[in-house]
């Protein structure tokens, strides 16, 4: 063998040293968020308590399934963006709603409908984009739109009627082992089959190479506009079952119930170190945003900040946050 | 008749580097008042750079420059405009989102006396330049909605509206057709017998023989020849010869220690798509074919459009005898077929992820695992990686950080594991360093023993002349001449690229 190869297969310590070196630029928002969290802790005794953690990371737990459907599009590449996620969530919780009308065994129609609604309604986003070259922020800004105002048509502006099942509202508001809430497993399962999907299957790294260079990959013989498309359809699937989420951690649907969680999506995912030029980062990061994030919120609101000022200090720390990050990632 | 007119432009050994490479060695030069010179050479030779320099947009390492006599230092294409030099860019300089009067007067805009712009002044001396140079086209339509061809046209008029004394028009006919190539060549003997002298840059010799009074060449950077059409003839013979120059050059064909198969792989007939024409040939097993031709005559699109990358309108393709439909290149790559693009960086890479992730998206275009066998792909990407000897520091290594020629070696080398069928490469040694180049070339050669079928556009003739077992001459998207066995020389192919200029001009 020639000197040019010095390739040799990773084990043990050296697997462990690579899986760092892979997910390194994921660290820096977690050690943010626990910097944050000792910082509440001096503003307010208990805000660092295992309890108040644990609650932290429920609220996490629902921006980070949008933040999700967020990463897969803004990864696609294309000026990715999905400004709908919240709109398809609202639609899918008061579907699902309705549809199980509180009712444990119903839950089994509900939630496969829903999450096939979601996907519909991404895929259209992403034929609009793909096939019609329509930009990703009109498009779904667009579709945002159309849905909340569905949703507005269907209860004619009136409380919509339907619930969350037992069942649901358990795994969206309670706890089980340790006092662990429920949510924070099913967040575990989402994130270990996101990491295994998108970094160790063909349709991930497919994406990625799609988000990265899109010429490149159709010479490779990937056809890069099905693939967009497709990202918004999972997107939107996705979105859905953040609905199924909201509803049980909330109880009742209400509208518009996503949308406050639409730019907290995109920002997570940046910070998270996922690039808006697409092709690059890893859904471990955005977990670390979405937590950050949602610290941040609860700590502006520990320190008894009015809306007004909670809206401002928010607004610089995004702004900050991603002026470093740019700086860190340009070369 | 000798012209007597006043030397306008002598140039005195000029010389320029770009790094350690020599563009420029002997860049002497001179021309008179209301002459049409052209200015001819090999792609590298130098006209460019030389031209540039006279701008304004180079600065020469040294030399002299003298206009009407006076020894000039440009330090800006500002300076060269002052003094009546105005020049046509092969890169068009137009702004795309402005209309053509707009563009016409952009830089030179006439005002009214209280300083505004004048807009009816400008429109009128941009209408006055456009109904002659291309009658019909509007003054207010924006440049990027226009042809190709229309977009030139603009180019030259807006050097026209200039004035000048000195114009410098560097392959203003690439993108033309024959009608506008006319009404450009009666404006420019128009300006010529008002006494504007005008140089005249061009690959088309046929072109060249019609308008100018005399030829200068230039060959590795230094001014070998003038052939004066009044007292030599129009010899094109003698001008190729120039421009090649005399000497023998790389006779070592590798083709000849190949066995030819005459078993067919890939059957083209009549296969037309954009400016390629009745495209007919068969590749062979184990066969390298090269496209040859002047640059831009349609080299690149013939490999993308055998890749699925363009699509066919007409004719008819076969891969070993089965005939075959691609809308994409995935259709392609199942069949075999596969492509090293001309621009790896754009076109070939991933530039901001692993060795390993570029080598194994080749394959993602087959229907294949949807769980990725790492283990099995680790062992595939290490051969990959040591039979093209590939320098990087682990497989994880970001694309961005290899070398140009490492880079092109991934971009070759993610094909192997498919064992393709046809190997399609566009301009595979482009940016690459010798060492690399030889490398690859070894590779290509090494395929082609075991039975792959290799079509090569280079744009180093040199390259084509060594490795290739047949040649088609392109030009204009058609095939026009094809060079085998012994006819494969430099000499012959610069012969046969210029010779189809004449063929059809004439």
């Amino acid at each position: 063998m020639n000197g040019a190869m010095t390739v040799s297969e990773p084990r043990g310590t050296a697997r462990l040293k690579k899986m760092y070196a892979y997910y390194r630029g994921a660290l820096v928002p977690f050690l943010i968020a626990i910097i944050l969290i000792i910082a509440g802790e001096f503003v307010s005794s208990g805000f660092a308590s295992p309890n108040h953690v644990l609650i932290l990371l429920k609220t996490a737990s629902l921006l980070g399934v949008l933040v999700l459907a967020q990463s897969i599009v803004i990864i696609a590449g294309g000026e990715g963006i999905d400004l709908s996620v919240g709109a398809i969530a609202s639609i899918c919780a008061v579907m699902a709603a309705v549809v199980m009308q509180g009712e444990d065994a119903k839950l089994l129609i509900a939630i496969p409908l829903v999450i096939a609604v979601g996907f519909f309604l991404g895929l259209i986003n992403g034929v609009g984009i793909a096939v019609f070259s329509v930009p990703p922020l009109i498009m779904t800004l667009g579709m945002s739109s159309v849905i909340n105002g569905l949703v507005i048509i269907y209860s004619k502006g009136f409380i919509i009627r339907g619930s969350a099942s037992k069942l649901l509202q358990t795994i969206g508001s309670g706890q089980s082992l340790f006092g662990i809430p429920n949510m924070l497993f099913v967040w575990l399962v989402i994130i270990v089959i996101a990491l295994f999907v998108l970094g160790r299957t063909k349709s991930g790294i497919t994406l990625y190479g799609v988000g990265a260079n899109e010429l490149t990959a159709e010479l490779n013989g990937v056809h890069a506009k099905r693939v967009r498309a497709l990202a918004y359809a999972f997107s939107g699937a996705i979105s859905a079952l953040a609905g199924v989420f909201l509803l049980g951690y909330n109880g009742l649907p209400f509208m518009e119930m996503g949308s406050p969680y639409v730019l907290p999506s995109v920002a997570a995912a940046v910070i998270g170190g996922i690039s808006l030029a697409g092709g690059a980062g890893n859904y471990l990061g955005a977990v670390g945003g979405s937590i950050l994030l949602t610290t941040l919120t609860a700590l502006l609101v520990t320190m008894r900040m009015g809306e007004g000022g909670k809206q401002v200090v928010f607004g610089l720390v995004l702004i900050i946050l991603l002026a470093i990050y740019g700086r860190r990632t340009e070369r | 008749m000798e012209n007597n007119g006043s030397v306008i432009l002598e140039t005195k050994s000029i010389k320029k580097s770009f790094g350690g490479v020599k563009a420029l060695v002997d860049g002497s030069f001179s021309c008179r008042q209301g002459e049409i010179v052209g200015l001819l050479g090999a792609n590298g030779s130098g006209k460019t750079t030389f031209s540039k320099i006279i701008m304004g947009l180079l600065h020469s390492d040294a030399g002299e420059i003298y206009i009407e006599g006076q020894p000039v230092h440009f330090r800006s294409p500002m300076d060269a405009m002052r003094q009546g030099i105005v020049m046509v860019h092969q890169q068009l300089s137009l702004i795309p989102d402005l209309t053509v009067w707009e563009n016409i007067n952009l830089g030179h805009e006439p005002r009214t006396k209280i300083g505004a712009l004048d807009d009816e002044t400008a429109r009128r001396k941009a209408a006055e330049v456009i109904n002659r140079l291309a009658p019909g086209l509007s003054l207010d339509r924006v440049v990027k909605t226009l042809l190709p061809s229309e977009q030139q046209l603009v180019e030259i008029a807006k050097a026209l509206s200039k004035g000048g004394k000195l114009l410098i028009l560097d392959e203003p006919t690439a993108a033309l057709e024959q009608t506008q190539v006319n009404r450009l060549f009666e404006i420019m003997r128009e300006l010529k017998s008002q006494g504007t002298t005008i140089i005249f840059i061009s690959h088309r010799l046929g072109e060249v023989l019609e308008i100018c009074d005399y030829v200068v060449v230039f060959r590795n950077g230094a001014n070998v020849g003038t052939v004066r059409f009044e007292k030599d003839g129009r010899d094109e013979n003698r001008i190729v010869s120039l421009i090649t120059g005399k000497e023998e050059s790389g006779q070592q064909n590798g083709a000849k220690d190949r066995i030819r198969s005459e078993e067919a792989r890939l059957e083209a007939r009549h296969l037309s798509a954009g400016m390629l024409k009745e495209i007919s040939f068969t590749a062979h097993r184990g066969e390298i074919i090269g496209i040859g031709g002047l640059q831009g005559q349609g080299q690149e699109d013939l490999l993308l459009m055998l890749a699925g990358m363009i699509h066919l309108e007409k004719g008819e393709l076969r891969v070993n005898g089965k005939p075959v439909k691609f809308h994409h290149p995935a259709d392609a790559i199942r069949h075999g077929v596969v492509l090293v693009p001309g621009d790896r960086q754009k076109e070939g890479l991933f530039l901001n992820h692993s060795l390993f992730m570029n080598v194994i998206y080749a394959r993602f275009g087959l229907r294949g695992d949807w769980l990725i066998p790492f283990k099995r792909l680790r062992e595939e990407v290490k051969q990959v990686v040591s039979t093209l000897s590939i320098r990087t520091e682990s497989l994880e290594t970001e694309m961005q950080n290899l070398s140009g020629g490492n880079q092109q070696k991934v971009v070759v080398g993610k094909w192997l594991p498919l064992k393709p069928q046809v190997l399609l490469l566009s301009d595979p040694a482009k940016g690459v360093d010798v060492q690399a180049k030889r490398e690859l070339y070894d590779l290509i050669r090494d395929l082609a023993r075991r039975g792959t079928s290799v079509i090569l556009y280079a744009s180093d003739n040199e390259e084509l002349v060594s490795h290739c077992d047949r040649i088609f001459v392109l030009y204009e998207g058609q095939i026009v001449e094809e060079l085998a066995g012994a006819e494969i020389t430099e000499d012959n192919l610069v012969a046969a690229s210029l010779r189809a200029t004449v063929k059809q001009s004439a």
